[in-house]
């Protein structure tokens, strides 16, 4: 049975999920996205703006809610990737060291270390972004969100299973994936 | 096929290792511009048609309740009652005289009270933060499901360091700093209930709830972005807001969760243990 009032119609209300999510939508943008960073603040901005022009329509609890953040934020995302592909000079996304620094905690120490880990990182950050939407999601909520299997299974309407094989594949993927140019 | 630019290849777990390390923060840029978002609210007080044209009154609107942390934190900068008692303890919570107690506050300085709440101040890593502190700092070596850490900050005025953990409902906020700052107490209202608790081998105490602000008055008729601000807060035990105190060694550490999914006592216990 649905809620007599929309929950978010509230203003108190969409700020207190602003607040405990945009980290979260910015991340998962971000992931999805793959940057550079001005363009997912940008991202992230409209994900909530329409999240806010549409919260009337929205009937839900807290987790419902941020799901339906994540479905408002991949549209948004898939739409930038098409405006990406008719302007193809913009496709690759600049990875210099100050933008992988404010992205990627490396453990490494030496300068020669950490020069060694942000190689790796632009090179799994190519692979990561050549993957299809789906399954760069799944790999986005498991690792950068840290979600576990069985959150993921629910939210993609999926058995665990399923999906713990479909990452394994996704690593498998950006394994082989690697080394080709 | 020439698979030229054949670096090494990973292997699995270090391909996941490399993914779990990618936490990306908004800038600066993304703040400001949301500040200025239909859902932002204004201060629910008196004073806040008069300092609608402040610019710094949204901030104000923002920080109130993460200024409230702060004065449970630092109680002791403001009440010379709760000084004379702190002047006993090390650590522990010190229960304001009542339920009810007044600040004074300037917007615009000491800007950072304001905004300690935000993920946007929280901008250093674990490694950046512990080298501006100068001490060993634990951290949450096994995070639960949903809740990711999104930064840390340093305070050099309490020498205090806190990490920034991020909930789907909630935010955790562990800080730690070394004992013998003579400001570090925690204040709380005068009917709240202090547990007892053992983190491990070691005794802590637990309080549920925290301060609310109630109302905000200029101190003066005079309102410049620099006059000072009365609050007055009331503590409130069913606040969604849980903090954990305990002392290990030369360091006092503080967990604290906020918001409606905060973990319970036990939970937070729990985390207490996983902090390496």
């Amino acid at each position: 049975m649905r809620a007599s009032q929309p929950p978010l119609q509230d203003p108190e209300a969409f700020s207190n999920l602003y607040t405990t999510t945009q980290i979260i939508i910015f991340r998962f943008i971000y992931g999805m996205h793959g940057g550079p960073v001005e363009e997912v603040e940008d991202l992230t901005c409209d994900t909530f703006m329409r999240a806010w022009k549409g919260r009337e329509r929205f009937f839900g609890d807290d987790h419902e809610a941020l799901c339906w953040l994540f479905t408002i934020a991949r549209h948004l995302v898939i739409d930038a990737h098409r405006r990406r592909k008719t302007h193809p000079d913009n496709t690759d996304v600049l990875l210099d060291d100050a933008s992988i620094d404010a992205i990627y905690i490396s453990s490494q120490v030496t300068p020669e270390e950490q020069a060694a880990s942000r190689e790796q990182f632009k090179r799994l950050w190519q692979v990561l972004q050549n993957l299809p939407d789906d399954k760069r999601e799944m790999l986005v909520l498991r690792y950068m969100l840290g979600w576990k299997v069985k959150q993921i299974a629910e939210y993609l309407q999926k058995e665990e299973n399923t999906v713990s094989v479909n990452i394994r594949r996704c690593l498998e993927q950006i394994r082989q994936g690697w080394s080709v140019d | 096929m020439d698979n030229s630019p054949n670096q090494n290849v990973p292997e699995e777990f270090e391909i996941e290792e490399m993914l779990s390390h990618i936490r990306p923060r908004p800038t600066s840029r993304f703040d400001k511009k949301m500040r200025s978002a239909p859902w932002v609210m204004p201060i629910p007080s008196k004073v806040s048609h008069t300092l609608a044209n402040w610019k710094p009154a949204r901030r104000l609107a923002w920080g109130l309740i993460a200024l409230l942390l702060m004065i449970a934190l630092f109680g002791i900068a403001f009440s010379p009652s709760i000084r004379a008692i702190a002047r006993q303890f090390f650590y522990s919570f010190i229960p304001a005289p009542s339920n009810q107690i007044e600040v004074q506050v300037t917007p615009a300085g000491p800007g950072d009270l304001f905004h300690f709440s935000d993920p946007a101040n929280f901008t250093l890593s674990v490694k950046e933060v512990q080298q501006q502190a100068g001490f060993g700092l634990k951290e949450i070596s096994l995070l639960p499901e949903g809740l990711i850490f999104t930064g840390s900050r340093f305070d050099p005025s309490y020498n205090a360091v806190t990490l920034l953990y991020q909930g789907n409902d909630y935010k955790l906020f562990l800080t730690q700093r070394p004992r013998g700052n003579s400001q570090d107490v925690f204040s709380i209202g005068a009917s709240a209930n202090v547990k007892l608790v053992k983190i491990g081998d070691i005794q802590g105490e637990f309080v549920a709830g925290g301060w609310k602000a109630v109302s905000t008055q200029p101190a003066s008729e005079n309102q410049t972005p620099s006059s000072m601000i009365n609050i007055n807060a009331i503590w409130d035990s069913d606040l969604p807001q849980g903090t954990l105190r305990w002392q290990s060694g030369d360091i006092v550490y503080e967990l604290r969760s906020v918001g409606e999914g905060s973990p319970s006592q036990s939970a937070l216990i729990n985390l207490a243990n996983e902090l390496k």
